[in-house]
């Protein structure tokens, strides 16, 4: 659903919390609304399900204006979660993922099968969680619950304000991800609300960068970190912007053919090396043991000896983002590093000067087209 | 209910052989005080007194009940919000006002007998209700019904299926202590001729016959325990219909653990004082 925005004010009294904005963000679209405190990114989501009414200006759905619509039929087909969950702490688990259905009187066993569907979806195992109160749940589980609650009756619409901003930082890492693959399958219209660059430019399709009611900019988080609009907006992204652009960039789409040989039998077959001072040695199954000097080998001693074995957190997987495996690389001093799946197995080397190659790339293709 | 409430029973069961068996109380007071006599009250038995006593409870905690919830939810909905103020300072006055004045007040201005003293004991039994009510919907976090709001809710479902069901331990807590107050307190109606079980008290402190006031002592101390007690029962019955367990089928034996209990503060309310 397209959600439009028409020259939407809102004023507290003298205070301007949204300032004549106008806006449209695409269906089946991440979009985050991301800006300091105070710059009327919740006001402006909370309008959209008619919880704040604008002062002046419209909010259309598919260009129907959302208060044409009773404020509890808009809402039951917009899901809704909030930073500090809002569960009800005298329902169940259960009871609170089927507020939504119940309330729109699905019959029991649809809405039984629904929370048992969303439970295994938002990764928590339904024979445990069915029946806990909210007290019984860790903060990331709550979460969880929440997320599962907005999405109870398969809204079009997704409205999260700072969903995951109450969790310790792994588990909120943990839970963009688990979010990100949620949506990669459900294709929501999603409106996410946040005030943490580094999760605006890691969950968006597109960010909406607002300040002090005025919208600064609207783009893909790689417009919006090669060309920021503003000072402010070059401030609010940060000094690390080309970084931040490499953590939306997988390993995988750097990956390179390995230079590798295969250790048997205590000795090294299957050599696939022609310049190269270093190869990644492997076992027959493809297992990474090591990297090699080939300058070693010709003083005429055997393979094993001078075989030096890689620490797990200097291997790297595909679905690392490039951030991280420069982060690795300059921790260690490598130039380049091997990306193993997570049986251990060599796929590829990503190196230094692909991932330079890459930064410079995007900035030159973003500067002619966009 | 999960078990038989047995001290809410046993003080009923002592209650009424006090009440319904005149000659077991005439011989242990007899004991008490030898040479009184009479040494019962003669105008009126224990059972009617009892009954009238309940009934001015009943009558005058009804109306508290009513006009103490309906008050307490008119000034917490937005178009009541005007009266907030005002409610929470009644509600405060309701800690500080002593019961007896509450009479001592009406009668210059309602006169005698059983409508002035229903009267005061229902203004003054709205207190502890409303002070429950507010402090119950108070309690209810805005988080959770911004979104249960934002999820679709009415107003109305909102107020029934979350904000009551959320507050309804703290109301009922200060409808026990508004109860057990107005049951102490109707004794006091006696002075102003309202009769109940404070007549063969006012009657015995003035003739000196304190075999009277131990009768008439005895049986409203007995009906106030007896009260409190079933409140305390029904408060257990009301918290677990609280959190249900009817439309979803549960694994047996989770039941009670599950359940979160209420602050200390409101468990077991004995004292009579309001909240």
């Amino acid at each position: 659903m397209i959600i439009g925005f028409d020259r939407v004010r809102m004023e507290y009294g003298p205070q301007v919390a949204l300032d004549d904005l106008t806006l449209t963000l695409g269906s089946r679209e991440l979009t985050v609304l991301v800006g300091p405190s105070g710059s009327g990114k919740s006001t402006l989501l909370r309008t959209v399900n008619h919880l704040v009414v604008p002062t002046s200006g419209s909010v259309t759905l598919d260009g129907r204006r959302v208060d044409s619509f009773k404020p509890e039929d808009l809402r039951r087909g917009i899901g809704y979660g909030i930073q500090s969950v809002g569960l009800f702490p005298h329902h169940t688990v259960a009871r609170n993922i089927a507020a939504v259905p119940s309330l729109l009187k699905w019959p029991q066993r649809r809405i039984a099968d629904r929370v048992e569907e969303l439970l295994v979806l938002v990764g928590l195992a339904p024979d445990r969680y069915r029946y806990r109160y909210p007290h019984e749940l860790s903060g990331g589980e709550a979460q969880r619950v929440g997320v599962a609650r907005a999405l109870a009756a398969d809204p079009p619409i997704l409205l999260l304000d700072e969903p995951f901003s109450a969790v310790d930082p792994v588990t909120r890492l943990r839970l963009q991800g688990e979010f990100l693959s949620i949506q990669k399958a459900l294709h929501k219209t999603v409106v996410f609300v946040t005030h943490d660059v580094d999760e605006a430019i890691r969950l968006a399709d597109k960010i909406v960068l607002l300040d002090q009611g005025r919208l600064v900019q609207y783009g893909t988080p790689e417009q919006l970190l090669d060309h920021p609009a503003t000072s402010f907006a070059g401030r609010f992204l940060g000094a690390d912007r080309a970084l931040k652009r490499l953590s939306r960039m997988m390993v995988a789409e750097s990956l390179q053919p390995a230079y590798t040989a295969t250790l048997e039998a205590g000795a090294l077959t299957d050599f696939r090396n022609d310049a190269e001072r270093f190869v990644w040695v492997t076992d027959g199954g493809g297992r990474l043991l090591g990297n090699l000097d080939l300058a070693l080998l010709t003083q005429g001693v055997g393979p094993e000896g001078p075989l030096v074995p890689v620490a797990d957190e200097l291997t790297v997987s595909p679905v690392s983002s490039l951030r991280e495996a420069l982060s690795v690389m300059v921790g260690s001093g490598s130039r380049s590093l091997a990306v193993t799946d997570p049986g251990g197995r060599l796929l590829g080397e990503i190196r230094l000067a692909d991932i330079e190659k890459v930064g410079r790339h995007r900035s030159s293709v973003a500067e002619e087209g966009r | 209910m999960k078990r038989w409430p047995w001290a809410a029973g046993g003080w009923t069961i002592v209650l009424a052989v006090v009440v319904l068996v005149p000659a077991l109380l005439e011989r242990f007071l007899g004991a008490l005080f030898p040479g009184q006599s009479p040494l019962l009250y003669p105008r009126a038995d224990l059972a009617s007194l009892t009954a009238e006593h309940l009934g001015m409870v009943l009558v005058s905690s009804t109306l508290a009940a009513l006009t103490g919830v309906g008050m307490g939810v008119a000034v917490t909905r937005p178009w009541g919000a005007l009266f907030r103020p005002l409610g929470d300072r009644l509600a405060a006055l309701g800690q500080t006002f002593p019961p007896a004045a509450v009479l001592a007040l009406t009668i210059p201005f309602l006169g005698f007998g059983f409508g002035p003293t229903v009267l005061g004991l229902w203004l003054y039994g709205t207190l502890p209700v409303l002070r429950g009510t507010l402090t119950g919907l108070e309690q209810v976090s805005p988080a959770v019904l911004d979104a249960g709001r934002g999820l679709g809710f009415g107003p109305w479902s909102l107020f029934f299926r979350v904000e009551g069901p959320l507050a309804m331990p703290y109301l009922w807590a200060g409808l026990r202590s508004s109860v057990v107050v107005n049951v102490g307190t109707a004794a006091l109606g006696a002075t102003v001729g309202a009769g109940g079980l404070g007549a063969p008290i006012v009657s015995g402190l003035v003739t000196q016959n304190y075999s009277f006031l131990l009768e008439g002592a005895i049986a409203s101390g007995l009906l106030a325990l007896v009260v409190d007690a079933w409140f305390g029962v029904l408060t257990f019955s009301v918290s677990s219909q609280e959190y249900p367990t009817s439309r979803t089928p549960r694994p047996p034996g989770r039941g009670l653990r599950k359940k979160p209990s209420p602050p200390a503060s409101l468990r077991g309310t004995r004292s009579p004082e309001p909240l």
